[in-house]
């Protein structure tokens, strides 16, 4: 049965036709192209079948309010590979069913992004991303301006009239003014340094506007210092989810090991990191981010992110109004080109190896890289602890950074209810300790923490997991057809077993 | 009777009990390719006992070998992978006993995370 649809006029009818007509024409051609044929050789049943494609099929049901984005979704969905439905309403616009839902709200924002919807599907890559991706921190920045805009609501009429003519990047230092009073006021609902600022503003009604812009920038400077003290506080008692790599004066350098600290240290960044997105980028990477406590808070340069993968390449960097700012794959040229002293620049990188170390014992502990099972999230927690120690023994993490990160280990082993420290113990009892890095993490690790007894206990596991290696190693020379790599890793060890063991015995 | 002309066909399709031999030697075959598939396959059939019969029947036809005794060879071969039975000690020890190795469990543990 043919339904019918009541169109008001011909003109929408002409209109809803046509908007589809390009995406019908655009997937009949990818299917073309997928039969070696040209769209006029397909036939009705292959034209069938590419009106009965799943992606097809669902964008033209989320835009069948406005069929006009029919064209452009799709593209978005086979071209640039984006999930069509999913994502919660508080997180970053991550699929098009989500990007529907926000122009459904908030169409009437639609002509104040920077680029047609059309164009950023056009674009598979807009600089360093995908032409979605681009679109959403387009919004995003959008939103956060128009939630900003109470500030200029607040000036007197003459400077605000003035604000208006403003070019755009020169409105936003206003913009950044205004979220770092927010961040300033967060946790005082008075928000009286807010209140303080605008009364001044009252009385500066013929001012022009740069004077009132320089004026509120000194003002939210003088509470800047107070400000690093706060933030260096808070990144301790998040500790080990984030960490300090340097912090002195007027700089402050911190790894965001967790989404959590990411949210909460730097909140006043306009990243999409802090919305959901975290382990999109900073998933095998570090994220690092810096304050320059010596320029105002509404420079862009005030705090910036950069990450940095586990492979040592910086892969993006953002300024604090989420402008692309990567200078070079280097880390050390990356921050160098940013301004950054070489004092501070040469710290982080000394920091790099041991930052990748903890990261990932950080996520392994609490669990935030992957949904793996318990099991999976211990074994892998004992694998990058030897392997940190490991690290040190080969030199490839000094000695006092080793000492450095213990702590940091023990704060893990002894956070609430995960009872790594317990497993590690049972581990060890059970296995034994059978290389130099795993009677490094005993004895820097755990020897305050065991009894002459677990040690013993310990030992005599030792020496039946090198006993039981060698008979393993002996069956193998034997059959002659191991794997070489495997039959190597068993000599290694035991070459070790008389040191090892004469180590393990000492701290009886 | 529906035909079965691939693994995951047989899979889908429970009900088909009779399936060809085609699809068991693609079966057998691909138990011989490592102690993990062995294993996958193996239990997995384990949960049809008619259908593991069906196969049993067929790897004595080809070569007179039983699907133990394929698991038991890659034993043989890498001692260390009977920890993948871990958690199926029964099936654990028949395996140990045919390959008549002895119990590398641990080091297979350990062999799993890294460590050795």
């Amino acid at each position: 049965m043919k339904h019918i649809v009541r169109y008001d006029n011909l003109f929408e009818f002409y209109s809803l036709n046509e908007d589809v007509q390009g995406a019908k024409s655009y997937i009949k051609n990818i299917y073309a192209k997928k039969y070696g044929i040209s769209p006029k050789e397909m036939s009705d049943s292959d034209i069938q079948k590419a009106f009965n494609d799943k992606i097809f099929k669902d964008v033209i049901q989320i835009t069948n309010k406005n069929p006009g984005y029919s064209l452009p979704f799709l593209k978005f969905a086979i071209e640039q590979r984006i999930p069509i439905f999913g994502g919660r309403p508080d997180e970053e616009i991550k699929s098009l069913s989500m990007l529907v839902d926000w122009i459904n709200n908030r169409g009437q924002l639609v002509s104040r992004l920077p680029m047609k919807i059309q164009d950023y599907a056009n674009s598979e890559r807009i600089g360093e991303v995908k032409g979605f991706e681009k679109l959403a921190d387009d919004i995003r920045t959008l939103e956060r301006n128009i939630s900003l805009k109470w500030i200029v609501d607040r000036l007197p009429a003459k400077p605000r009239e003035e604000f208006r003519k403003l070019p755009d990047n020169e409105k936003q230092e206003l913009l950044n003014i205004a979220n770092s009073l927010e961040e300033m006021d967060k946790d005082d609902p008075e928000k009286k340094i807010t209140t303080r600022l605008l009364s001044k503003i009252k009385a500066m009604a013929d001012y022009p506007i740069q004077e009132i812009i320089d004026y509120m920038n000194n003002y939210i400077s003088g509470y800047s210092s107070i400000d690093a003290e706060k933030k260096l506080q808070e990144v301790k008692e998040l500790s080990p989810e984030a960490g300090v790599l340097y912090s002195k004066s007027p700089y402050l350098v911190m790894s965001m090991r967790t989404e959590k600290s990411q949210k909460n240290l730097c909140r006043v960044a306009n990243w999409c990191i802090n919305r959901g997105l975290f382990l999109n980028y900073a998933k095998n990477a570090l994220q690092i981010n810096i304050f320059d406590y010596s320029i105002s808070p509404s420079d862009p340069m005030f705090l910036t992110g950069t990450t940095i993968s586990y492979d040592g390449h910086v892969t993006t960097s953002h300024d604090i109004n989420d402008w692309y700012i990567k200078k070079h794959e280097s880390p050390r040229e990356h921050f160098l080109s940013l301004g950054y002293p070489e004092e501070v620049v040469d710290r982080i990188i000394e920091k790099i190896p041991s930052e990748i170390a903890i990261k990932k014992l950080v996520e392994e502990a609490l669990g935030l890289n992957t949904k793996s099972l318990r099991s999976s999230q211990n074994t892998n927690f004992i694998t990058y602890l030897f392997g940190l120690a490991d690290s040190n023994i080969q030199g490839k993490i000094e000695d006092s950074e080793w000492e450095k990160v213990i702590p940091i280990i023990v704060e893990i082993l002894d956070s609430e209810d995960k009872g790594f420290g317990e497993m590690m113990l049972n581990f060890m009892e059970e296995y034994g300790v059978f290389t130099s890095s795993g009677v490094k993490v005993l004895q820097d690790i755990f020897l305050k923490r065991v009894t002459k007894k677990q040690i013993s206990a310990i030992y005599n596991s030792s020496v039946e997991t090198f006993d039981e290696i060698k008979r393993l190693y002996a069956y193998k020379m034997k059959r002659g057809d191991g794997n070489p790599i495997f039959i190597k890793n068993l000599e290694n060890i035991l070459k070790n077993e008389d040191k090892v063991l004469s180590e393990l015995k000492r701290l009886i | 009777m529906k035909h079965i002309n691939t693994f995951s066909d047989f899979v889908l399709n429970e009900s088909s009990y009779q399936f060809q031999d085609q699809a068991k030697k693609a079966i057998i075959d691909a138990m011989r390719l490592s102690t993990a598939q062995a294993l996958w396959i193996y239990l997995g059939f384990s949960k049809k006992p008619e259908l593991l019969k069906q196969l049993e029947d067929y790897a004595n036809k080809i070569d007179g070998s039983t699907l133990e005794s394929i698991i038991a060879s890659h034993i043989q071969k890498n001692p260390a992978d009977i920890h993948l039975l871990d958690k199926n000690p029964e099936l654990k020890n028949k395996i140990l006993k045919i390959a008549n190795v002895e119990d590398f469990s641990k080091l297979g543990r350990l062999k799993k995370i890294g460590l050795i």
